[in-house]
């Protein structure tokens, strides 16, 4: 059996150029997490992220020559996955409001800290507060948001996922949390 | 994990006979935002040498000195072809790092006033070079629109009445000293002038300050049919001037030196 948990993104992208039937280790290895991202950022459907795993997929699998090596794998097949998501948004002409997902308690901790609100000792009541209030941030906000607290990523990796430069994640993202503090406190969620 | 993805993935593959793209295509779109930058970068640091020769030589203070509610023409003076180009230019090079492969990294605002501090000061150099002037008057021959696009910018120097005159150089008839004039609102004027009105005066001013043990050199300027021209003198007839000054709007000879004996 071929062992390609414990092989590198570099090794996979390598062997799925070699041979279109190696694609699906690295299909195994990112359908989660971006479904996850899609379904993060958007309302669609099973049946659209679905869809639209598939595009995306076609698209590394197509770009798989461009990939840099210097940049990290997760990045630069998140950067696609957004991008399509976006061109979706804009095919269909709106952009839904955002869903709640399960996140754990750890989590929900540790974005409370780091935005500075207080946390509520109902999981599930903070988890629908935080939501309603990211879903009242400006669109710029909430993808770096989402990334920086839910997918844990860093100002690098969100500076190439977005393609932007750090300095300017660094300032987004501040700016994303003084608004976010201000819609929780607007929303009376302080006590 | 949907096993379900990766199947449906694999079979449009091989079915559409997708293939990765090649390399080489990458490497070329790459190469081209580079080359493109680049091209960009060195046009407009042609344009940004043709701004300052513009500068230096369409005179306009000496307009000013003349008074007669100048200061609103001011802005008319300044040469906006070339701060348009060079304006295109900066955004075309700035749209194409973007675009490379690692232009997201730089900070936007670095890539613009970077642009600009470079295109000054390649311009800066090319302008001492002289190749400004041969790029101007090529401009000025070659291209369609920009010699209507001078003389509308230069009708500023069009105000007889006030004691200016500006227009290209028809005829000569240097033994009359007179030469005929075609200005920039096309219209003709006969110019009546002497030599000193070729002679810049400060230059001749310092001249004959400086110690008499040092050789006196200035530059002469002689008038050439299809000149671009500037005069201030004062309205003698309908269609006649007489110039107490003449000066080269642009020029891309270097100007010959003669000897003033004391």
């Amino acid at each position: 059996m071929f062992d390609w948990q414990n092989k590198t993104d570099q090794e996979l992208v390598i062997l799925a150029l070699s041979r279109a039937d190696n694609f699906v280790y690295l299909m195994k290895r990112y359908e989660p997490k971006i479904s996850a991202y899609i379904k993060k950022i958007s309302n669609f459907s099973k049946e659209e992220i679905e869809d639209l795993l598939q595009e995306i997929f076609i698209k590394v699998y197509r770009n798989l020559n461009n990939y840099d090596s210097k940049l990290k794998f997760s990045s630069w097949i998140y950067r696609i996955a957004h991008n399509e998501v976006i061109s979706r948004f804009r095919k269909i002409k709106s952009r839904p409001a955002l869903i709640s997902c399960d996140i754990d308690d750890n989590l929900i901790n540790k974005i409370a800290s780091n935005l500075n609100i207080e946390r509520d000792l109902d999981h599930k009541l903070m988890k629908e507060k935080l939501y309603t209030c990211i879903n009242q941030l400006e669109k710029k906000y909430q993808v770096i948001l989402i990334l920086k607290f839910f997918e844990e990523k860093d100002y690098e990796e969100i500076a190439d996922i977005l393609k932007k430069p750090a300095g300017t994640i660094a300032t987004l993202i501040n700016r994303g949390k003084k608004q976010l503090h201000k819609i929780w406190q607007k929303n009376n969620y302080e006590r | 994990m949907n096993d379900n993805i990766s199947q449906k993935v694999l079979e449009k593959i091989k079915n559409e006979k997708i293939v990765p793209t090649p390399k080489w295509y990458f490497l070329l779109k790459n190469y081209l935002l580079w080359g493109v930058f680049s091209l960009a970068l060195i046009i407009g640091s042609l344009a940004v040498s043709v701004f300052i020769l513009a500068i230096r030589n369409n005179h306009a203070f000496e307009l000013l000195i003349l008074g007669n509610s100048l200061n609103y023409k001011i802005f008319r003076m300044l040469p906006y072809f070339w701060i348009i180009l060079i304006t295109a230019f900066i955004a075309l090079a700035y749209f194409n790092l973007r675009y490379t492969k690692d232009g997201y990294r730089i900070n936007p605002y670095l890539i613009i006033v970077g642009n600009i501090v470079i295109s000054i000061f390649l311009g800066t150099i090319i302008y001492f070079t002289g190749l400004a002037a041969k790029i101007e008057s090529f401009a000025y021959h070659k291209i369609p629109f920009y010699e209507n696009f001078y003389k509308r910018q230069n009708r500023f120097w069009v105000e007889p009445k006030a004691g200016y005159l500006g227009g290209i150089v028809r005829e000569i008839k240097i033994n009359n000293n007179e030469f005929k004039l075609h200005d920039f609102t096309d219209q003709n004027w006969i110019i009546i002038y002497n030599s000193q009105a070729l002679t810049p005066p400060k230059a001749l001013h310092n001249c004959v300050q400086k110690k008499p043990e040092k050789p006196c050199l200035i530059s002469l300027f002689e008038l050439e049919i299809g000149q671009r021209v500037g005069l201030i003198g004062e309205e003698i007839a309908p269609g006649k001037f007489r110039a107490i000054k003449i000066r080269p709007l642009i020029w891309s000879k270097k100007l010959p030196k003669i000897e003033i004996l004391r």
